[in-house]
């Protein structure tokens, strides 16, 4: 990959680019899918391709090369040719310069990356532990080689692997329970007691009553808590900012969050499921604090942005759009029975799903809770509901969190695509809709 | 498209069980975005590969290169995946089908291969220049040109060559009291992008929509509700077309998108009032969700989900037809050469009556006009849903006045589709593109109907 990106890299500058960054990567992702108890389908795709950026002048411009392309140099002179007849890119100022020594990330687990049948064994474990309920997921991995060249100077390579597993079990209709798990390593991801855990769930979220519309003490399991978080820590990202797709509009600096939520960006994680050492200009990474004790310290920024905003680049290039790579929420300190117990009288929310902004710019949404859902009642886990909605504000709902659990789970998934370590957490007076009596 | 050999390809994956399939894809795509006047993005690239599925006793298996030559590799390492996953494997079976060998291209008076770079920008600044003069402050154009060809070849002797433009622009603006996202599609060429007439259209949106939200007013309590097309589209869409995928239905797809409301016992029955027909039809030559002939090389067809009120035919695909013991809709579609198909709508739509709009509006007599909407969502069984308005109006004594605030419609299907009672001609498509699948892949699709009256409402 190494002599691929140099030869980019050579052709691209011989052809009047000033700037010329190329991004080799090779992956190989693999997944069991099973519905109804059994494996609906199994797979297993490759990639190979390489991610290029350019500025001529201040004309930028992105591709991506198959690593087998063939007349490779006419391609990079069509694609060149193309940045020239661009207007410039008034928000483009640079890319990171220089050398760098990259940290050590240890994300790359050798079993992970061999998985081949292991996929099916693990899968069949966990369907063999849950009872009584029919059951849907997905057991994925992918391990990838990364090669990043920049003719400003950062060189860079790293290998990855990471494994995702998602069990959601159905008791009967409107009583399912749902787990996910993610990390650099398939050994890590529990999925046999995770399996149970939604069983019990399932079967304890039977014959659900209709649930009431009001404002609510809400307990989130830490899946849907990371669903609401997921929408958050994007739009940190200045592009989010900028675009109307952030109610963070001149907010650093601000109570954005209530006291005890502490937000970080940590791709150095082993455990990380989106862990890299560097960005996509050959910035290094590192641990960002996103929000300290609910005072938002930074938007997200690449270097262009850095530099129009007069700070340090955060290493969340995204050189188009900067991005949050992997989120860590600080832990509390209390179990989930403590936050129950604070709750007094409220809901527990296992999961939710469908979040949908009015106005992102105001953070208006709604998101339905999906799964078991319970009533708490005099500080503990009564019975099941069903037939909710979250209908409230965003911003509104992070201040007036309470407490947080010790225990944590890095969460991705369909409702989570950055994944972050979450924590369970006690959410005072949301606002829950129904539809029509 | 790299070179490849249909017969080398069909000898590779012939030998991984008694069916497969291949499709070979070379995309190429050009896509231009625009932040608050600054071209942020320019990338031009091409992505080609193949993707195969196959069957081995019955057990299904998937895999993808963006190398031919490695499809060999790849597509032994999934065998063995599947090998040892047929002890615990769903057996399938595939309908018959019958064996197609066609080859079909879409024809473009201006190729979106050949749309030059200037007329590209020129047309966003242009947009933007006349959202800037409004004063919105924030403001995001997206441009996507596409041209798809894909081959699919089976076991069975299928082959079906196709070569498709597709067109896509998405827009985001912010104004002091208000938001919008919304987005426009087809499969054509470059030629209809005139038609949108987007330089002055999202101009006009975004001063109505603005005037709409200036507004406290709000009206909450039982009335009768206008909706216009866009929102007679999204409810087609999210509460017919979704429950009445097959895989749904039959549980396949309980962990992603979700199950259904809808039970197949409930085929035939009534659901709604005679008034409502609702077609799910990928022949619509234009349309965003286009195609002859789905990616498991069924023909396409009209179908009616909803006929007079009744529930009618399911979207389904070959292994769901085979559970179902009918044939297949036709409704088989993959994003990419590296995902497996799955059922997916294509153009979903309320088939239009015979009122006007006006007439509506006069029968409603007293209620709201809601004409476009921002936030929605639904649950994942299709039953309880919310559309909060971003542009309503009152309507008082038969005609529309003055403007009201976010309306908020919270209803379970049963309801919503009880509801309905008037069903004008006015039919509009919206593109739209819909999420499905672990991947999640996104399919351009239309989503339409006419102006609906719905009476006794409860708004929020």
């Amino acid at each position: 990959m190494k002599e691929f990106c140099v030869e980019v890299v050579d052709k691209l500058r011989r052809l009047g680019a000033d700037v010329a960054i190329a991004n080799a990567s090779t992956s190989v992702h693999k997944q069991v899918k099973f519905a109804n108890n059994k494996i609906v389908r199994s797979s297993v795709e490759q990639s190979e391709h390489c991610q290029i950026f350019i500025a001529v002048g201040k004309k930028t411009a992105e591709t991506v090369i198959e690593k087998n392309a063939v007349n490779l140099k006419e391609k990079l002179a069509v694609f060149v040719a193309l940045a020239k007849k661009l207007p410039d890119n008034k928000e483009f100022l640079e890319v990171t310069k220089g050398k760098f020594q990259y940290p050590k990330i240890n994300a790359f687990d050798e079993r992970t990356a061999n998985a081949n049948e292991e996929l099916v064994e693990i899968v069949q474990q966990s369907l063999g532990g849950i009872e009584q309920t029919r059951a849907g997921g997905v057991l994925e991995t992918n391990a990838s080689e990364e090669y990043l060249l920049s003719s400003a100077g950062p060189e860079a390579s790293f290998k990855s692997t990471n494994a995702y597993f998602s069990m959601r079990c159905i008791a009967e209709q409107n009583a399912s329970g749902h787990k996910v798990a993610c990390d650099s390593a398939i050994s890590k991801l529990n999925a046999v007691q995770l399996s149970r855990e939604a069983s019990n769930l399932a079967v304890k979220a039977k014959n659900p009553v209709v649930g009431q519309q009001g404002t609510f003490n809400v307990v989130f399991d830490a899946l849907p808590f990371a669903a609401l978080l997921d929408p958050f820590v994007h739009s940190t990202s200045v592009f989010s900012v900028e675009s109307g797709l952030s109610a963070l509009t001149g907010k650093i600096g601000s109570k954005v969050t209530s006291d005890c939520i502490s937000i970080y960006d940590d791709p150095l994680n082993a455990s990380a499921f989106h862990a890299t050492p560097f960005d996509e200009e050959g910035q290094p990474t590192k641990r960002t604090a996103i929000v300290e004790n609910g005072v938002l310290k930074t938007y997200l920024h690449n270097s262009s942005t850095a530099k129009r905003y007069e700070v340090k680049p955060t290493g969340h290039a995204g050189i188009v759009s900067p991005h949050p790579w992997n989120p860590i929420v600080k832990n509390g300190n209390s179990g989930l029975d403590e936050l129950v117990r604070e709750a007094k009288n409220g809901i527990y929310v296992t999961n939710i799903w469908y979040t949908r902004f009015q106005n992102y710019s105001t953070s208006d949404f709604s998101s339905i809770p999906r799964d078991a859902i319970f009533l708490i009642e005099n500080g503990e886990i009564t019975k099941p509901i069903r037939g909710i909605r979250i209908s409230d504000n965003l911003l509104k709902m992070l201040s007036n969190i309470k407490l947080l659990s010790k225990h944590q789970r890095q969460i991705y998934g369909w409702e989570v695509d950055t994944p972050i370590f979450s924590s369970d957490a006690l959410v005072e007076n949301v606002n829950v809709t129904t539809p029509q009596g | 498209m790299e070179a490849y050999s249909r017969d080398s390809i069909l000898r590779t994956i012939a030998k991984l069980g008694e069916y497969a399939e291949a499709r070979l894809e070379k995309r190429i795509v050009k896509t231009f975005a625009m932040k608050n006047g600054a071209l942020v993005s320019a990338a031009a690239f091409d992505h080609s590969g193949v993707g195969c599925r196959f069957f081995n006793k019955g057990v299904m298996g998937f895999c993808s290169t963006s190398k031919f030559a490695d499809l060999e590799k790849v597509a032994a390492n999934s065998a063995k995946i599947v090998k040892r996953a047929t002890a615990i494997g769903e057996q399938n079976a595939l309908s018959k089908e019958v064996v197609n060998k066609r080859s079909y291209a879409v024809t473009q008076k201006q190729p979106v291969q050949g749309v030059s770079v200037e007329n590209c920008v020129e047309l966003l600044k242009t947009i933007d220049a006349s959202l800037a003069e409004l004063k919105v402050s924030s403001r995001f154009l997206s441009l996507e040109l596409e041209f798809l060809e894909r081959v699919f070849i089976n076991t069975e002797g299928s082959e079906i060559s196709f070569s498709f433009p597709r067109i896509g622009f998405h827009y985001l603006f912010t104004t002091e009291h208000s938001q919008r996202f919304w987005q426009k599609g087809a499969c054509s060429g470059f030629e209809t992008v005139k038609t949108w007439n987007l330089e002055n259209a999202i101009a006009t949106e975004a001063k109505e929509i603005e005037a709409a939200n200036n507004t406290s007013e709000r009206i909450t309590g039982s009335t009768n509700v206008v909706v216009s097309p866009e929102i007679a589209g999204i409810i087609a869409h999210e509460s017919c077309g979704h429950p009445y995928e097959a895989d749904r239905i039959l549980g396949r797809e309980a962990a992603q998108a979700g199950e259904s409301f809808l039970k197949l016992e409930m085929r035939g029955t009534k659901f709604s009032n005679e008034c409502v027909t609702v077609i799910d039809d990928p022949t619509l030559r234009g349309s965003y969700g286009y195609f002859e002939f789905d990616d498991e090389g069924v023909k396409a067809k009209a179908k009616k989900l909803i006929d007079k009120g009744k529930v009618n035919a399911l979207l389904s695909d070959r292994t769901t037809a085979a559970v179902l013991k009918e044939k297949s809709s036709g409704n088989a579609r993959t994003a990419s050469f590296d995902c497996e198909p799955l059922i997916r709508m294509s153009n979903t739509f309320f088939e239009p009556g015979k009122m006007k709009e006006a007439e509506l509006i006069s029968e409603a007599k007293n209620g709201i006009y809601l004409r476009r909407f921002m936030e929605w969502n639904i649950d994942d069984v299709r039953f309880n849903q919310k559309y909060v308005g971003c542009e309503a109006y009152k309507i008082e004594n038969g005609a529309i006045t003055t403007p009201v605030k976010s309306p908020i419609i919270e209803i379970t299907t049963p309801q919503l589709y009880s509801a309905i009672t008037g069903v004008a001609n006015n039919l509009e498509f919206h593109a739209a593109s819909c999420g499905k699948g672990e991947p999640m892949q996104g399919m351009p699709v239309f989503m339409g109907g006419p102006s609906l009256l719905l009476k006794g409402v409860n708004l929020k």
